[in-house]
This record gives C-alpha cells, structure tokens and sequence, in this order.
C-alpha cells in the first residue's frame, strides 16, 4: 500500500444488531414463536416473567415490523460499526426495563409487542457516544438528540404516538410511549456508567 | 260539418278534462323521512357545544334509526320540506324489522374493526322522538356505549309529471335533487357521534335513484318494490361511504391528535411503535456516517 494513502480501518460486522434483528425476523416468521415470547400480562402474573423481554421482539403487523426493525438495524450497525461498545447489553438490559416500565406504568394493557423502545435505546446511545467525538458527526448527533427528546415529549404528553394507528394503518393497536422513555433512559444510564474518559478521536 | 265540429270541440273539452283529472291525480309525491337534526337538535335556540372526544379503544358502539315516522303525500310540486314538519299518511314506511336487518348489515360491517370491541343494535323503541343527548345519555348508561351510529333515511316517490325537485335535509345541510315521474329517491345516512363530548365523528350517507316504470294499474305495487330496492341500494353506498369515512377519519385522528384523544382500555393489545420521521432519522445518521467515511477516504 502507497504510503500516502489513508489507511482505511476494516467495517467491524455488527454481530449483536444482527442477531437482535435476526431474533425479531425469526419472531415476525413463526407464529408459534410470537405466542411463547410476546408480553402477555396474564402469563407473566403466573410467572413466564421471560414475556416482559423477549416481548420487545415481537411484533403484531408487517409494518410494525418494519418501522421497528430497520431503524434499529442502522442505529446497531452504526453503534458497532464506530465500535461504541456494550450495545448487546444495551439491548439486554433496555428490554428488561421497558418489559417492566409496561408492566408497572401501564396495567390496562394485556398484550404488548414491539422493539421500538430498543430502538429509543439504540439512537439515544449512539447520539450520546456521538457527543464524544468531534466535527460534522458531533453536530449530527446533536440535533439528532434533541430531535429526539422532542419525539418523546410529545408523545408523552399526547399519551399517542406521532403515529397513532400504528399497525398497518390500523387502530386496532395503541402506541406506548412510555416505552421509548424507558429505552432512552436505560441508553442515558448506561452511557453515563460506562462512558469512555476524555474525547474521542473521530473514526470513519 | 257544423255538428262534426261541435263534436269535435266537445271532445276536445271532455278530453282536456280527463287529463286535467289524471294529471291531478298523479301530481302527488310521498315521502318518508326521519332527521338527525331534529333528533339532536329539537330546539335550535339551545347551543350544544361539543367538546374534545375521548376515544377509548376498544370502542363500544351503539347503532339506532333516529325516531320519527312522519310522512306526506302532497299534491303539486314539490318543495323543500323538513322531514319532520310533514304530516302523517304515507303509502310506505321503513319497518322495524327492515331498521334491525340494516341496523345488522351495518353492525356486521362494524365488527371486522378491531378497534371496535362490540356493537349493539338498539330498537327503534329505546330512542324518542327529539330526546337529544339526553336520550343518548340513557342509550349510554344502558347499553354501555360511548359511540353511537345514528341512521336516519329519507324517501320520496314522485308520482307527478314533469320535473320536480326535493331536499335532503341532513345534518351537514340540504341536498337537493330533481325528480320525475314514478321516481324514486332514496337516501340514508349514517351520523357518527361520541356521545359524553356531543362531537360529530363522521358521517356517512347513502343515495339512489330507482327509475319508475309504474302504470296506473299496478302504481301502488311498483312503488312498494321500488322502495324496497331503493333502501336496498341506498344502504349498500352508505356502507361503502362508511368504509371511506372512517379511513378518513382515522386519517384526521392521526394528523390533528389535540381534537381526538384517543386512549386504551383494559384488555387491549399496544406497543412499542415508530413512525416516519424515526425512518428519517436513521436515513440522516446513516448517510452521515457514509458521507463523512467517504469524504474522509
């Protein structure tokens, strides 16, 4: 290689988002699947305490789906890609949360499916590690984030989503934007437990 | 010739007179109507303010003909009338058991929405003439309904010569439509209400034209079925207008969310949901991350 030619680092392949994404993909396919796994408040109550995380895979329409999923696959590909680290646990540790943010903030409902918390998560993180860094992606990330705090503002305080009928367009199903707070928060947290001392170099 | 003239002349007059007679005694119309407005709204110095409806889903919905069983036969042409200032005696009128098969026709359709968690089909009997929400409140705390489908309908049978014309009074306003001979004009419509903040959700009506090929003979039989076939037609496009309404309806919940709350209730499914502009973000950051990697390289 010239010396005078920029030495490219090698893409790292996102493992964890591909799993994540292909865990969902794999749940979106087999139905009998999505009834073992999906957040079903009455299975919980008699112990199938997995339901609170594993529901976040789940989800209840092809366009649920895919609001969800391909989102989050770019946000986990750019988190692993630019090697922020502890994105599997991210996504762990999120799940768990939201499973429990619905559990406790919302008894109403019986029946909860959805990554989008995760993918709250997701973005949240990857703008926080972006604040690190230096030049046009600091700048990004900042907007990105308060994009985001805006989204869920919102949301909150409508109690709906940007996007009320959610599932395909049809209202047979309520948004819970407690969720994505909770995601959020558990990206805030984490970063904030294990961010990384002193600024960042920029890496592309 | 004198005698073949006044003969003439005298069937002429004797003509003239039988058609006079006909014609008088085809220029009727018949109509047959019940009104939203007047059931809602029977004083109209009394304002009813709506205010911002709260949906909870799954909804329960009450479906209803509104009161009223006035109808006229009328001599001359026609003109705008308000359903209910008509007076008794029509040929015709919309049975109950004709109101509970539509009633189920359209609670039916209603049922393949999953935001819809049931549908009650209420007897004509349970709603009184200008009761107003007050009435709808009863209908409320007895069928546990917080939406209700108000249907009401307005028939006329045009039995003149020539042309004339009658108006639909419905909730948003007058239509007007031109009649001929042995026409039919029917049209049914289907007010959308949420009944604790007296908002108008929707409304879908329903219109048909059932051309008459009546005779003298048999007139009082043709118009019986061509009543029948214009409620039958008339439903079948309200039902199609009600599809389109309410996807435009949830079009307007989803772009105004301050005029519509919308909530859940027990037992409904939710979840963690995105939309668009979370579609947009990824782009922006995604084609950030490659634009800078490749101005960088």
């Amino acid at each position: 290689m010239d010396a005078a030619t920029p030495r490219l680092i090698p893409p790292r392949l996102p493992l964890a988002t591909l799993l994540v994404c292909g865990a969902a993909g794999a749940v979106f396919a087999l139905p009998l699947l999505q009834g073992l796994l999906i957040y079903d408040r009455a299975a919980i109550d008699q112990g199938e305490i997995w339901r609170l995380i594993t529901g976040n895979l789940v989800h209840l329409s092809p366009s649920h789906f895919l609001y969800d999923v391909v989102p989050l696959f770019i946000a986990g590909a750019l988190i692993e890609i630019r090697g922020y680290r502890h994105f599997a646990i991210l996504c762990l540790v999120s799940a768990a949360v939201i499973g429990a943010t619905v559990y406790v903030g919302s008894p109403d409902l019986s029946v909860f499916g959805g990554s989008s918390g995760i993918v709250m998560a997701a973005f949240t993180f990857l703008c926080l590690y972006g604040l690190e860094e230096t030049g046009a992606w600091r700048r990004l990330c900042w907007v990105a984030l308060i994009f985001l705090t805006i989204k869920m503002s919102i949301e909150t305080a409508l109690g709906s989503s940007f996007q009320f009928f959610a599932e395909g367009g049809s209202p047979g199903f309520v948004p819970v934007p407690s969720a994505h707070v909770a995601g959020a928060a558990t990206a805030l947290i984490l970063f904030a437990s294990t961010r990384p001392t002193g600024p960042r170099k920029t890496r592309f | 010739m004198a005698h073949i003239g006044e003969k003439s002349m005298v069937g002429r007059v004797v003509a003239m007179a039988l058609l006079s007679l006909v014609i008088a005694a085809c220029a009727t119309t018949t109509r047959n109507a019940t009104s939203v407005v007047d059931y809602l709204y029977p004083d109209s110095n009394t304002a009813q303010t709506p205010s911002v409806p709260v949906l909870t889903l799954p909804l329960r919905v009450g479906i209803a003909f509104t009161p009223g069983n006035q109808s006229v036969s009328s001599s001359g042409t026609a003109r705008p009338l308000r359903p209910l200032s008509l007076r008794s005696g029509g040929q015709f009128m919309l049975t109950e058991r004709k109101k509970q098969d539509l009633m189920q026709e359209v609670a039916n359709h209603f049922k393949k929405y999953p935001f819809v968690k049931d549908i009650e089909v209420i007897p004509s009997a349970y709603l009184s003439p200008r009761g107003s929400f007050a009435n709808l409140d009863q209908i409320k705390t007895m069928y546990g309904v917080s939406v209700i489908v108000l249907l009401s309908y307005d028939q006329t049978q045009f039995t003149d010569e020539g042309a004339l014309s009658l108006t639909y009074w419905t909730i948003v306003g007058a239509y007007l439509v031109s009649g001929e001979k042995n026409d039919t004009h029917t049209m049914l419509d289907a007010v959308v209400y949420d009944i604790p903040s007296r908002k108008m959700l929707f409304r879908a009506p329903g219109t048909s034209l059932v051309k008459g090929s009546a005779t003298l003979v048999n007139l009082s039989e043709q118009q019986r079925a061509d009543s029948e076939a214009g409620f039958e037609r008339a439903a079948k496009e309200m039902i199609v207008n009600l599809d389109e309404q309410l996807s435009a309806f949830r079009e307007r919940v989803k772009e105004r969310p301050t005029e519509f709350k919308v909530q859940a209730s027990s037992g409904y499914k939710g979840g963690g949901a995105l939309d668009a502009s979370i579609l947009v973000l990824a782009a922006v950051l995604g084609g950030g991350f490659l634009w800078m990697r490749r101005r960088r390289a």
